[in-house]
């Protein structure tokens, strides 16, 4: 079975930190990483391969220093590994980056199933992988908790909604978006990463891809990130001190001054 | 002793402050929350008027009954939590103030993120923090049990996995302020406040002076929890280690350190407990005949034995916050944890290809690792070193169900290099023929694992201390230390006995009695009872 795996780089903590003398965001010294939901697309990508064989394929696309988490996904028993680079992607926005993926997932010929994390912790969108698979015209499941069975022919998972869950069984080519209770990510080896360093990493350009220009990067972006601001926390803690008796009356006093009761 | 807004009398709403960690469970008739030195220096000044002892607390992590009260006045120190200040000396070193309440955790948290309170701050200290950048500084002293308060942390003298590179904490203390008995302060830097030869003249801030003679014996060279006793000694270092029994600490001065800018861990099994001796050795820069040598030294090494781990996967079945931890491999026996640091990370495969040489030579294999090389993945194996005392707790607390006595028995006695086999095989011998339950596991990287005994009934218990109290024989011939990090409190005070003997156990009393006269100050802690009978208290 032929499996394609997603993954971005992100930063390792979401936190937008203020340097607090001068108030302005700070932006040095932030480690990147694997998108956490992605880690557990790759782990499932390589169980899927240990009970089905085949072989799995992580792409990315980013600057050149993301080809690290690529190395860091075949550390965890991915095959090989693509990095989408070019200063054309530049600025891309979820249907440009899902427009460029999708390129380099038909150049690299069409996998059995591609799976991605349900969302970047960096952009939240969960728009990428979605996208991706309208792009390719395959179907596609999002939110995956489980996937039950797979095969060449198809898969039936479980996916998780807002009432509860609902088992799902889709012919493949397709692409899942997982959920963190999918799996529990392994660590790599000294071996895995041995590896990785030595393995490796196949890029692309637009030029490789040959895609149009107005379609990728900002010019092939539907849609502008016009600000960016910090929420401002709008609730104040109040913190009701005492004995339990007295605690209790307070409370109670600003629950009907709030009019909850 | 009066209620009052700062001093209130002992009800049920404060049962959580009568036992720490270890579940030491104590008794109090007062509770004391002071906000800042001012409130504390009162506290302590109504305590000597009144004769009521009192027990200082953190943030109650402790394993050995230390902050757990005996009696009088329960001192926490929970709100002076508060980063004060920073300085930087001509050599460029960064030094932060902090009172003692606070925890580790918050204050890597503030230098990680670069996030501080600077209200109240002198203008020198803005200006310092303006030059540092998130994550550029740490303090190094690494206790398994990060919500440790720092005043805790300095009351034991806590190591921790990284000591074996950085030290215990008292090496990352460079001043106190300290409260001592009769309310009066003492500000004391190292370098500067010394002892002459034996002789003690402790300057404090109202002019006055507390004179002093040091015991004539100097305390294990071995770490050091408990009191520490060298001629010509740095003051500060009086009131570090010896757990609240000679003053209250009201404020720190940290030394802090350029942080390593890549962290990386690996966890390696083995399929003995020899193998994984021989790893640690190889690490250590001791290989074994045959083994080679691993060019890098470990910032921390921990040892997990195989019934840690199987008592961890057995929690894991029933805790849901360990289903997050890592698959074990088929067929482990038992783990090491090491920490390796680096400026370059390009210098790492380089140094995992001389770890998988190291492996392969002791019996390990390089595919039954796991590797961690950014802050999301240490967190993972941190979780799993955590997931051991974490479960201990709860088997502890389960115990106590049917035998109210138990504690946590955990030991911290170390030794030199010399002697850890022998002790690491005493350690199991003697378990392996008590019939209780135990595990081992923890720094091994200084020679200080922690074995502990989960008693499930009182004979268990009782039986638990008698071999703690075999081991404090064995270890004290070997010249080692009866608690490396934990301080002796009140579970190990017998031990401690053992370690300095009746006489020297006398003199450190003197040496006590001249700080605190009415023996007010850590009832209970560090000196047994056979020390402070005759209508003398410790």
């Amino acid at each position: 079975m032929k499996i394609h795996v997603c993954v971005k780089q992100v930063p390792a903590s979401n936190e937008t930190l203020l340097d607090p003398v001068t108030h302005t965001i700070i932006r040095e010294g932030t480690q990147s990483i694997l998108n956490p939901f992605d880690a557990y697309a790759v782990e499932e990508a390589v169980r899927i391969k240990a009970r089905c064989g085949g072989t799995v394929t992580a792409f990315t696309m980013g600057i050149p220093a993301a080809e690290g988490i690529l190395r860091r996904v075949i550390a965890v028993g991915a095959d090989d590994a693509v990095l989408l680079t070019d200063r054309a992607f530049a600025g891309s926005d979820t249907l440009a980056t899902a427009r460029t993926l999708a390129a380099a997932i038909r150049k690299k010929g069409m996998p059995d199933l591609i799976l991605c994390g349900k969302m970047a912790t960096d952009g939240d969108t969960a728009q990428v992988g979605p996208m991706l698979a309208e792009c390719l015209s395959i179907p596609h499941i999002s939110d995956v908790a489980e996937i039950e069975s797979v095969n060449e022919e198809k898969c039936t998972v479980r996916k998780m909604t807002d009432d509860g869950y609902v088992r799902l069984e889709v012919r493949l080519p397709a692409l899942l978006t997982v959920l963190k209770e999918i799996n529990i990510p392994r660590l790599p080896s000294v071996s895995g990463v041995l590896r990785g360093e030595k393995a490796g990493v196949g890029r692309m350009t637009r030029e490789d891809l040959g895609i149009d220009p107005e379609t990728t990067g900002l010019k092939g972006s539907a849609t502008r990130v016009v600000s960016t601001e910090r929420p401002v926390p709008a609730r104040e803690t109040v913190w009701i001190e005492g004995t339990p008796e007295a605690q209790a009356g307070q409370l109670k006093a600003l629950l009907r001054e709030e009019k909850i009761c | 002793m009066h209620n009052s807004d700062l001093i209130r009398k002992m009800s049920t709403e404060y049962a959580d402050y009568l036992f720490d960690e270890s579940r030491t469970m104590g008794s109090a008739d007062f509770i004391a929350f002071p906000a800042n030195e001012a409130e504390l220096a009162e506290v302590i000044r109504r305590c000597a008027e009144d004769g009521i002892p009192l027990t200082a607390q953190g943030a109650l992590t402790g394993l050995a009954g230390g902050a757990s009260p005996e009696r009088g006045l329960v001192l926490n120190l929970q709100r002076m939590n508060r980063i004060l200040g920073m300085r930087k000396d001509a050599d460029g070193t960064v030094y932060v103030r902090v009172q003692p309440g606070l925890r580790l955790a918050q204050l890597r948290r503030a230098l990680a993120v670069k996030d501080f309170d600077v209200r109240g701050w002198d203008g020198q200290s803005v200006e310092v923090l303006k030059e540092i950048s998130p994550g550029q500084l740490f303090f190094p002293p690494d206790p398994t049990e990060p919500t440790a308060s720092l005043g805790g942390m300095a009351s034991c003298n806590a190591c921790g996995a990284r000591s074996v590179q950085y030290g215990c904490t008292r090496a990352h203390i460079h001043a106190l302020r300290v409260v001592l008995a009769d309310g009066r302060i003492a500000s004391l830097e190292r370098g500067v406040q010394r002892a002459e030869g034996r002789k003690i003249r402790l300057p404090l801030t109202d002019g006055s002076i507390l004179e002093a003679e040091l015991p004539p014996f100097e305390t294990p060279d071995i770490k050091d929890a408990g009191f520490f006793i060298r001629q010509d000694m740095d003051l500060v270092d009086l009131f570090i280690g010896s757990q609240g029994t000679m003053g209250i600490i009201s404020e720190l001065e940290l030394k802090l350190m350029l942080a390593p800018k890549h962290l990386w861990g690996v966890t390696a099994f083995f399929p003995d407990d020899e193998c994984a001796l021989s790893y640690v050795r190889a690490v250590k820069g001791r290989p074994d005949p045959g083994v080679p040598r691993f060019p890098r030294p470990a910032a921390s090494i921990e040892f997990f034995d195989k019934n840690a781990l199987d008592m961890v996967q057995r929690q894991k079945a029933v805790t849901p916050a360990f289903r997050q931890l890592q698959e074990l491999p088929e067929d482990y026996c038992s783990a090491v944890y090491v920490e390796l640091n680096d400026d370059d990370p390009a210098g790492m495969p380089e140094v995992l290809e001389a770890l998988s040489a190291v492996l392969r030579a002791t019996g390990g294999d390089p595919d039954r690792t796991w590797v961690a090389r950014d802050a999301l993945e240490l967190e993972q194996l941190l979780f799993f070193r955590h997931s051991v005392p974490e479960t201990i707790d709860l088997i502890v607390e389960e115990n106590r169900k049917n035998e109210p006595c138990i504690t946590i028995l955990s030991t911290d006695m170390a030794v030199d290099d010399g002697h850890f086999d022998e002790l690491f095989h005493i350690y199991k011998r003697d378990l392996e023929a008590s019939g209780l339950h135990w595990i081992i596991f923890g720094h091994i990287g200084e020679n200080h694992v922690h074995p502990n005994i989960l008693a499930r009934n009182r004979q268990e218990y009782e039986q638990g201390h008698r071999i703690f109290e075999k081991w404090a024989e064995d270890v004290h011939r070997m010249g080692g230390s009866i608690s490396a990090e934990h301080g002796a409190g009140k579970i190990k005070r017998r031990l401690a006995l053992t370690m300095y003997g009746p006489e020297r156990m006398r003199q450190l009393r003197t040496l006590k009695r001249t700080f605190d006269p009415q023996g007010i100050l850590g009832p209970g802690n560090i000196f047994p009872p056979e020390i402070t009978e005759g209508g003398e208290q410790a």
